[in-house]
């Protein structure tokens, strides 16, 4: 059961460490801009969303 | 404060409902219906997980670092979810069997990570908990309409079984058996069916933003 | 050799992902609009499937079966899923720019799609060996693709066309997709 506890966590961890480098990670130049050209997609958590960009 | 909680709460059955409003966690909605069973099981547990989720995240809303929102999120929802996976294949087997592999993909139904990005992390508890109890409550609602329509038309027969017992509740024939439009239940009838009453709903709103200007 | 063609063509035309187990159509009737974000998209998604699928599998055969762990399975294929994304969006960033344009942008939205996380369950749970996995995991997302594609044409033509204003939108795209869907179940008998 620890196994598993820790395991999960240790997992989680990583995906929370990627997913910190990966916003502070520059996106490359001339690809500012680029908005996926996903209008009216209902995934909130997708850093690209609408709801995200005043954040950024 | 209250007021918004009920108005929060009464978007979630038409003007934001999740399913034929915002297209939120439509994967599911089309693959459960084919009975009532199936569509009553999955939305109460759809709701009870969000109920949770929402509650919890509101909880450890003052102490998740800002920018690692989303796995904290997703490791949460994941741990809710496998855990009802486990009761539901202990308690109710039958429905684990109709459900299949939609269990866990509640892991990734968009409703729940959205309504804890967008609501449960900027609300109190007891707000969270009342708004995953409208969206979930939505939720169920446009699964049992598509459920009704598709089962009764496609086979004519409507019943309820209790899943944790398996007696059956109640069984109506409301369509003779040489009548019935089979192709209701398979997956032409699963995107008719949703595509036409996600047309009315989006008529309905329309109807009402044109009054409400007027 | 039979047997993995058989593996591949139900895949992709038969138990298609998208027409047949409705797997993946959030991010379906929001990136359709347009052919280039189609084909963007449906070449994420084969990357996604691939490497992820084979990332869980090893985890789970290599750590969670000998460790007696298999119920963290949903848990950990969800968290590795989600890491691959981030780790192949950060890659792509730093070292290829051009492939950023095309398809880096959707990656971030296959996390949550429906249709990864089902292949990664589905690996383990229809018992696999290493090479039928590596060719469901290649079969499913092309199905993917071929009709999202296929979708993204007509959605263009749609955007234009007259259509009723309760209809406008995602509830046409959704009867567009039922046509599709009767149209693959003739497959049916192929195999």
């Amino acid at each position: 059961m620890m196994i598993a506890v820790g395991f999960g966590l240790t997992l989680g961890g990583i995906f929370a460490i990627s997913y910190y480098m990966n916003m502070k990670t520059p996106v490359p130049e001339g690809c500012e801009s680029l908005q996926a050209a996903c209008d009216g997609c209902a995934m909130t958590h997708c850093h690209k969303h609408p709801t995200h960009q005043q954040e950024v | 404060m209250a007021k918004e909680m009920w108005e929060n709460f009464k978007s979630g059955f038409v003007k934001e409902n999740p399913v034929f409003a915002l297209y939120l966690g439509i994967c599911s909605v089309l693959a459960i219906t084919t009975t009532l069973n199936n569509a009553l099981g999955m939305g109460i547990t759809v709701t009870i997980v969000l109920i949770l989720a929402n509650t919890i995240v509101s909880l450890l809303r003052k102490i998740t670092p800002n920018e690692i929102r989303i796995p904290v999120y997703i490791v949460i929802i994941s741990t809710l979810v496998k855990s009802s996976e486990l009761l539901i294949k202990a308690y109710a087997p039958t429905l684990d069997t109709a459900l299949g592999v939609f269990i866990p993909l509640i892991v990734v139904n968009c409703i729940i990570l959205g309504r804890a990005e967008a609501y449960a992390s900027k609300h109190s508890v007891i707000e969270s908990a009342v708004d995953g109890l409208g969206k979930g409550l939505g939720y169920t609602f446009g699964l049992i309409i598509m459920s009704v329509i598709r089962q009764v038309l496609g086979t004519g027969v409507l019943n309820l079984t209790n899943p944790f017992t398996g007696n059956m509740i109640f069984e109506i024939q409301i369509i003779p058996a040489d009548y019935v439009i089979s192709v209701f239940t398979q997956a032409v009838g699963a995107f008719l069916t949703f595509a036409l009453i996600a047309a009315a709903v989006s008529a309905l709103n329309a109807r009402k933003q044109t009054k409400g200007a007027k | 050799m039979e047997n993995l063609l058989t593996l591949a063509i139900s895949a992709i035309l038969i138990n298609n992902i998208v027409l047949s187990q409705f797997l993946g159509i959030c991010p379906f009737l929001g990136v359709s609009r347009k052919k280039d974000s189609a084909i963007g998209m449906g070449l994420a998604v084969i990357f996604v499937i691939v490497g992820a699928s084979i990332l869980s599998y090893l985890l789970y055969h290599l750590v969670l079966d000998p460790l007696d762990i298999e119920y963290m399975n949903l848990i950990s294929f969800i968290l590795v899923i989600a890491s691959f994304v981030q780790f192949t969006e950060m890659f792509i960033k730093k070292y290829s720019p051009s492939l950023y344009k095309s398809l880096g942008i959707y990656l971030p939205l296959i996390t949550t799609n429906c249709a990864v996380l089902y292949v990664a369950l589905a690996n383990i749970t229809s018992g696999y060996n290493f090479v039928e996995m590596i060719t469901y995991s290649i079969a499913v997302p092309v199905g993917f693709m071929l009709v999202l594609i296929i979708f993204s044409y007509i959605r263009e033509r749609l955007d234009i066309a007259p259509v009723p204003k309760a209809f406008k939108g995602n509830p046409v795209a959704l009867i567009v997709a039922a046509l599709m869907a009767i149209a693959f179940s003739g497959l049916a008998g192929l195999v």
